[in-house]
């Protein structure tokens, strides 16, 4: 019995590594698939957009507890796990990867070698989100995505806080507002040419935006320049 | 027979209930209806092989400033080419030519000191090709968080003190007659 015993053990521990290891291949094989794909989309926004600063497109599983901005610091964009999940498309994860590379080359200008803007950046990030997502529009139609997957990827990833009047973020509404105006202005071509029409995402947000959006008519109908407040 | 034509029926009915069962974006169909949009040009055949670079400087027709909100995107702007552009010993484009760009975006100054930011692109310059042109040109407002900065911090040490610093605004970005705008010329990029 003890030599069946044994037997049995010593099987165990020869079949359970050769398991573990089979797990890890396929972990690795479907991470640089996953690696290879991020960083041509990323590479394809740099290059179309004509950006020549360098910055990297790292695949990581997990997200920090602690947020050092690897994309000011070290010119290193992370697309995690939990960015992923929300990404249905190319369009929406070039709109995430877009809206990085638009923080990162930023960080490339102004003194001591882009130490100054960072710190800016950092310090005030209300006041650069709203840049950011306009630029990264531009970035995405320049490289041949659809800039309304950003509406959609922001509609379905970040929340909605009650106020953001002492909040280091804009309201994620406000934001999509601002993005909506900004690509009927810019890029009309694509909500004329409308491919998300039935997304699920961009109805919700033509849903939980129609106030927003009528804000817009009425400014576009008056010819006036000034801001919109949205809500 | 009648079994045939009720699924058929059925079948058309419920097909097009699904179709209008999405929300359509009135507002985009009436006031983009009667006009005519092209598609956005994409720049994706590049080769960035060629290292030949010439820089185009350019003179602002009518100054333009973040002050006042004066400023949209969209907005297009006039240029004047300030000197002769010579490639291989031949004048590309002559001095005094007529150019425009857009201001794709900008920024208001901050608190804290951040300045104002304008971004151009999409420069247009008779008889050359816009895809060998690097055409995004940045201008920036006076950067008084050098200042600023250092003063918070030392401010920190009285309690409260620090944040007073927050009503030191950074410098409006202009763009005036005065202003060198300097975009480059690729002569060997490729053409989309």
């Amino acid at each position: 019995m003890k030599r069946f015993l044994a037997l049995f053990a010593c099987f165990i521990f020869m079949v359970v590594p050769s398991f573990a290891k089979e797990t890890k291949e396929v972990n690795l094989v479907d991470d640089i698939a996953l690696q290879k794909h991020i960083s041509d989309i990323g590479l394809k926004l740099l290059n179309a957009n004509q950006i020549d600063v360098r910055m990297i497109f790292v695949y990581k599983d997990n997200e920090s507890k602690i947020k050092l901005e690897p994309g000011l610091m070290k010119r290193q964009i992370f697309v995690y796990d939990q960015t992923l999940q929300f990404a249905s498309n190319d369009d929406e994860l070039a709109a995430y990867i877009a809206r990085e590379i638009s923080k990162s080359a930023e960080s490339y200008s102004g003194g001591f070698r882009g130490f100054v803007t960072s710190f800016q950046v950092k310090a005030a990030p209300k006041k650069y989100e709203r840049f950011f997502d306009k630029r990264a529009v531009d970035f995405m139609v320049k490289a041949g995505y659809n800039p309304l997957g950003m509406i959609t990827y922001l509609n379905k990833s970040q929340p909605q806080k009650r106020y953001d009047t002492i909040s280091r973020h804009n309201l994620t509404s406000k934001r999509l507002a601002n993005i909506y105006e900004y690509i009927y202005i810019k890029h009309p071509y694509y909500l004329k040419n409308n491919e998300y029409i039935e997304n699920e995402a961009y109805q919700n947000f033509l849903l939980t935006s129609i106030e927003n959006r009528k804000k817009l008519h009425e400014k576009i109908k008056s010819g006036s320049t000034k801001a919109v407040k949205y809500e | 027979m009648n079994k045939v034509f009720s699924l058929l029926f059925s079948m058309i009915l419920f097909s097009s209930l699904s179709t209008f069962a999405f929300e359509r974006d009135t507002f985009i169909e009436e006031s983009l209806e009667n006009q005519n949009i092209e598609k956005p040009i994409q720049n994706l055949k590049y080769d960035y092989t060629a290292v030949d670079k010439i820089p185009i400087k350019l003179q602002i027709q009518t100054p333009i400033t973040t002050k006042n909100d004066s400023i949209v995107e969209g907005q297009l702007i006039d240029f004047v080419v300030r000197e002769d552009v010579k490639y291989n010993h031949r004048v590309v484009i002559p001095k005094g030519t007529k150019a425009t760009a857009v201001i794709q975006t900008y920024q208001s100054r901050g608190m804290n000191g951040i300045p104002a930011i304008i971004v151009l692109d999409d420069f247009e310059i008779p008889n050359l090709d816009k895809s060998k042109l690097k055409d995004d040109y940045i201008k920036r407002g006076q950067d008084r968080s050098y200042i600023v900065f250092p003063i918070k911090w030392a401010l920190t040490l009285i309690p409260f003190a620090g944040y007073s610093t927050n009503l030191i605004l950074g410098g409006h970005a202009h763009i005036k007659k005065k202003h060198n705008v300097i975009i480059y010329y690729y002569p060997k990029w490729a053409e989309n």
